[in-house]
């Protein structure tokens, strides 16, 4: 068990930097959700559009 | 008073209230030999048979339609859907017949259930199993929707939940089932569903939020008044719908500046309608902008990325500062 899970923990790691959760959602990011990626990327967290 | 997790404190509303009322069941997936999958109900079938704590098959919609029916038959079933994830399924029982029948029946039928409905991040769990969606509840009429925020309110408000005529959509922060401990009277205790509560006072910011992100809120108004001197008044909805617009009007009257915090997505969430609220009603007395401090609109990251997505006392502070600065 102990180590599936570290495996898994390694595998969610391997998936990049935070802000790759904004990738991959549609086929073009429209300008709110690019809003919110570039304001986390720079720590802005909440603070955009 | 006895001190206990939020899980224990459901546990005891759901006991008390089969004490006191054979018309209370109690069902869902693994709810009775397992206790459920964070143990809420643990110990109910050794102690209330299986008759009225039923293990169900992996039928979300089943699960929903027949508390809809026992409901409709004068029973007070309580059921569980493991994850909020997992609703979906049981959506169009919900949305289609559960809420819509007291309507459609031109009040002559009531549908007084009770959906109990983990929802949320930090557990480290996959996907489907994190996530924040009160508000396609709230967005449906005929549905009331509590949230509490800890293991006194959550049992109180049970209680209440578990009484009310109508549907009601309880939603569980996993993050808080047992991060900490509250005392709660033994002796019966209820809140009424639609009244938030004033959690801290302050003057200077009112900050709203519900769930699991009350604790981090109050340690954010903790930290501005540490570090800025300011004195942020926090409101706990508890409800989502109904809201409660007279406590929201009556501090941001007092504040003017007004931050919302919740974990669920930003877009079409919880602070959009709150905000129209304030607009409504109060929109003279603000002195800027209100802020929100959501969850980002995203797939709610898997569990190593979960902590990126979930606001952190840091963003709450500094949408604080904004809405103060601004």
């Amino acid at each position: 068990m102990k180590a599936a899970w570290d495996d898994a923990s390694e595998q969610m790691e391997s998936l990049g930097d935070p802000e790759s959760m904004f990738d991959h959602l549609l086929a073009e990011r429209p300008a709110y959700l690019e809003e919110q990626r570039q304001a986390m990327k720079s720590g802005r967290g909440d603070q955009h559009g | 008073m006895a001190e206990m997790t939020m899980a224990e404190a459901i546990n005891l509303a759901l006991t008390q209230e089969m004490q006191r009322d054979e018309r209370v069941f109690v069902l869902g997936e693994d709810v009775g030999v397992d206790g459920g999958v964070f143990r809420v109900t643990d110990g109910l079938l050794d102690r209330f048979g299986e008759e009225r704590v039923m293990d169900t098959p992996l039928a979300e919609a089943g699960i929903v339609g027949m508390s809809t029916g026992m409901a409709l038959a004068g029973l007070r079933p309580v059921c569980e859907l493991q994850f909020s994830g997992f609703s979906y399924f049981a959506f169009h029982q919900l949305e289609g017949q559960t809420a819509r029948l007291r309507w459609r029946s031109r009040g002559r039928y009531q549908v007084p259930l009770v959906c109990r409905i983990p929802y949320g991040g930090g557990v480290r769990a996959l996907e489907h199993h994190s996530e924040s969606r009160e508000v396609y509840y709230a967005h449906t009429p005929g549905l009331k929707v509590v949230i509490p925020s800890g293991p006194r309110n959550a049992r109180a408000l049970l209680v209440s939940a578990i009484r009310d005529p109508d549907p009601v959509i309880f939603f569980e922060g996993k993050m808080i089932y047992r991060s900490f401990r509250e005392e709660v009277p033994e002796e019966e205790e209820t809140l009424p569903i639609g009244e938030s509560q004033i959690v801290r006072s302050g003057d200077d910011v009112t900050m709203i939020t519900y769930g699991a992100m009350t604790h981090r809120t109050l340690e954010a108004a903790d930290q501005l008044a540490e570090q800025d001197g300011v004195e942020a008044e926090v409101i706990d909805l508890l409800s989502l719908s109904p809201l409660d617009d007279g406590k929201l009007s009556e501090s941001v009257r007092k504040t003017g500046r007004v931050v919302i915090v919740h974990e669920a997505h930003r877009s079409f969430g919880a602070a959009g309608e709150i905000i129209a609220r304030i607009n409504e009603k109060s929109f003279y007395f603000l002195e800027a902008p209100v802020q929100r401090v959501t969850g980002y609109d995203v797939i709610t990251p898997y569990f190593a990325r979960e902590q990126d997505y979930i606001p952190d006392v840091d963003r709450i502070v500094a949408g604080a500062r904004q809405a103060l600065n601004d």
